[in-house]
């Protein structure tokens, strides 16, 4: 055999990658660009606060009514204003998380209206508590790394319900929250919370241990609370994410591109208020570009389509330098079943070639409508897998073990060498709830399932699992905040 | 004749919406009922679709262009029915309620009501109680139809109904609710005439309210 060239190994090595995928090349982002430019400037935007459209036209857009024809220089601007990237921290100060293109974070996502029971395995209608489990849960999975509450409590008073959902979830999680809102006053008693926990303002502003997120509608239409609502985090230096649609079919025509602009110039919309509030203020822009249904006319979270217009949208995103917010993880499946497999891999599977930055609504089940912890544990599993082909195979000297194999020679056995054995948990990805026993012991174990590892897995971390918990002091003062919250409603 | 309103239906089924207008003109220069080209070519044909749609056929965009289809046929006839004083299926006020923002499912159920022929006035979205009442007040609206996505805004729902009682208005109009928390059990719990699953059931359950 022929003695591999030191040199040659050397040039392998400088050229190391990651698996590669895109769906747009630069020519067509560059076309989705200028179509985004074009129809911000001739189709206009509905901005429903007076306040911000008062803001784009003191920059020099044109109004009519509520709709605003953004030029594209004021956009431009804004985004040379944002930030490529920005980090929020884990309140127990174990580091800082980067938001950026290519660094792939996953979590649940918000309000969902029902709640699979982790006692009864029934679904009801989400209620308090639900968000505590939620974070609980979260904070025990590796491949989590943000939390959403999975739930919308259907027990408190309606509009406080974002409230009581930050409140737990920041109780039960030293991961990030991504909160959401109704009115301002209900953001301001989060960002009370927030500040409570981090210990006061300056130590929010250096390291902030949520996220606000807030949506626009589509076709181009930014509604008064959530800009209400961006315009005030900005100035307080919170870190928005706004994400929408389209329901492609519905709120764009049934094309990738079309929607691919709708959802790209509300979210530059958006993002330009946010920049003329605060220039340099931490944003995360987002869609959920999902096929409509054929038949409900529901936006289908399990369609092809959507995962394909979400990574084409990270495309563009990627271009612009601006950190993008997708979906995996929901089934349109109402149980965990063979479907609720295939779309949550192929969701992950996308999103992580894609390199979107933040994922959402993992646990996702019957079109957003049911929060499911046993399904969290199941696509955790799948991003595990995931991540694990994502790192792809590095190609150098140490990796290709030329004189382990001249040592071992023809025939021998590789198990037992210890300089093979001693890495095997860096390159071999291990279950926690995918089945591979031998049929015997399979059949002597009881049969179980994957599906029956999930529940066990779950009923294990709610058993045992410990977050780190908040100070009494900072408990007593998360309780003030929301009885005061309570007062206020009743009063209205 | 029969020929005439077999083109026309096919023209609604086929979703032919620039040639709709012609089959309507033909029929009425040939001396047709505006009647007879409502019920047995216009309203057939939804009837057709509908059927489709049912059986796995036809999606939702056919459904809806088709009942943009009749729509426009309808426009020509419209004057005419007014005038021999010949009703429509019905007036339905929509709207999605107070607090809530969503409106894809409440329009999808207004395309498909016009398509089978009832009259619509659709309020749009984020509406209180009071502009649902002013509605029915004000107008001859034989069905209020009520939306919601967020389970946060369904207690507008009873408010309106709760008001509407009040107002002594509850017995001028049937109620029909809808939206993805919406259920039959919540439908009666707040004193709702009927709730629809999906924006083809609202059809059928529009129809069944007024019969």
């Amino acid at each position: 055999m022929a003695k591999i060239d030191e040199e040659k190994l050397t040039m392998i090595n400088n050229n190391d990658q990651s698996p590669q995928f895109r769906v747009l090349s630069e020519d067509q982002c560059r076309g989705i660009i200028e179509a985004t430019f074009e129809c911000l400037e001739k189709v206009g935007i509905m901005i429903q606060h007076e306040e911000a459209r008062d803001m784009l036209t003191a920059a020099g857009a044109a109004q009519q009514n509520e709709i605003v024809y953004i030029p594209r220089n004021i956009v431009k601007s804004a985004l040379n204003a944002v930030p490529s990237e920005f980090s929020v921290c884990q309140r127990d100060d174990r580091g800082e998380i980067k938001i950026a293109i290519n660094n792939v974070l996953f979590g649940p996502g918000p309000t969902c209206t029902y709640f699979i029971d982790p006692q009864s395995g029934a679904r009801r209608k989400a209620r308090r508590g639900d968000a505590a489990l939620t974070a609980k849960v979260c904070d025990a999975l590796p491949n989590i790394d943000f939390i959403m509450g999975l739930s919308l409590f259907d027990d408190v008073t309606p509009i406080l319900s974002p409230v009581y959902e930050f409140a737990e979830s920041i109780a039960n999680t030293t991961k990030p929250v991504i909160a959401w809102a109704n009115t301002l006053d209900t953001l301001q008693d989060i960002y009370a919370i927030a500040e409570a926990v981090a210990g006061g303002r300056n130590a929010f502003i250096s390291q902030p241990n949520f996220l606000f997120f807030t949506t626009y509608e589509s076709p181009l239409k930014l509604a008064h609370d959530p800009i209400a609502n961006m315009l005030w985090a900005a100035r307080q230096g919170i870190p928005i994410i706004c994400l929408g649609g389209p329901t492609v079919g519905v709120e764009s025509p049934f094309t990738g591109a079309s929607a691919l602009v709708i959802h790209l110039a509300s979210a530059l919309a958006a993002l330009t208020l946010v920049q003329s509030a605060n220039s340099g203020a931490p944003m995360v822009i987002g869609g959920v570009p999902s096929m409509v249904d054929l038949r409900s006319g529901r936006p289908a979270y399990g369609s092809p389509e959507m995962s394909l217009h979400s990574a084409a949208a990270v495309d563009v995103a990627r271009y612009l330098r601006i950190p993008f917010m997708g979906t995996a993880g929901a089934s349109e499946s109402k149980l965990i079943n063979a479907q609720a497999g295939i779309e949550a891999a192929i969701q992950v599977l996308l999103s992580l070639l894609s390199g979107a930055a933040l994922v959402h609504d993992v646990g996702f089940l019957d079109c957003a409508d049911i929060g499911s912890l046993p399904y969290l544990i199941l696509v955790d599993e799948i991003i595990g897998m995931t991540k694990r082909i994502m790192r792809g195979i590095p190609v150098n000297t140490e990796s290709i073990m030329f004189d382990l194999i001249q040592k071992v020679g023809p025939g021998g056995v590789f198990l037992n060498q210890p300089r093979s054995a001693s890495i095997y948990r860096r390159e071999v990805w291990i279950p926690t709830v995918l089945e591979r026993a031998a049929y015997n012991l399979w059949e002597k174990g009881g049969y179980r399932t994957c599906d029956e590892l999930v529940l066990e897995k779950l009923d294990r971390i709610l058993k045992t699992h410990q977050p780190v918990p908040l100070s009494k002091h900072t408990m007593e003062v998360i309780e003030k905040v929301i009885e005061k919250a309570k007062a206020r409603e009743n009063q209205l | 004749m029969e020929q005439l309103l077999t083109g026309m239906q096919k023209c609604v089924i086929d979703g032919e919406i620039d040639q709709i207008q012609g089959y309507v003109n033909q029929a009425l220069s040939d001396g047709m009922e505006p009647s007879v080209i409502l019920n047995n070519g216009l309203i057939a044909a939804m009837n057709e679709v509908g059927q489709r749609f049912e059986s796995g056929d036809f999606f939702v965009p056919e459904m809806l262009i088709a009942a943009q289809t009749m729509q426009t046929g309808l426009a020509i006839l419209k004057p005419l029915l007014i005038k021999a004083d010949i009703k429509t299926a019905g007036t339905i006020v929509l709207g999605t309620v107070k607090g809530d923002l969503h409106d894809i499912g409440k329009n999808l159920v207004a395309m498909m009501l016009e398509g089978a022929g009832f009259e619509i006035r659709d309020l749009g979205t984020d509406v209180n109680s009071e502009k649902f009442i002013e509605a029915v007040r004000n107008g001859d609206a034989d069905i209020l139809g009520m939306s919601a996505l967020l389970t946060t805004t369904m207690p507008t729902m009873k408010e309106t109904i709760d008001a509407l009682v009040e107002a002594g208005l509850r017995n001028k109009v049937k109620i029909m609710i809808g939206g993805a928390p919406v259920t039959e059990k919540y439908a009666q719990s707040i004193g709702a005439d009927g709730y629809a699953p999906d924006a083809s059931r609202a059809v059928s359950l529009a129809k069944s309210l007024l019969n």
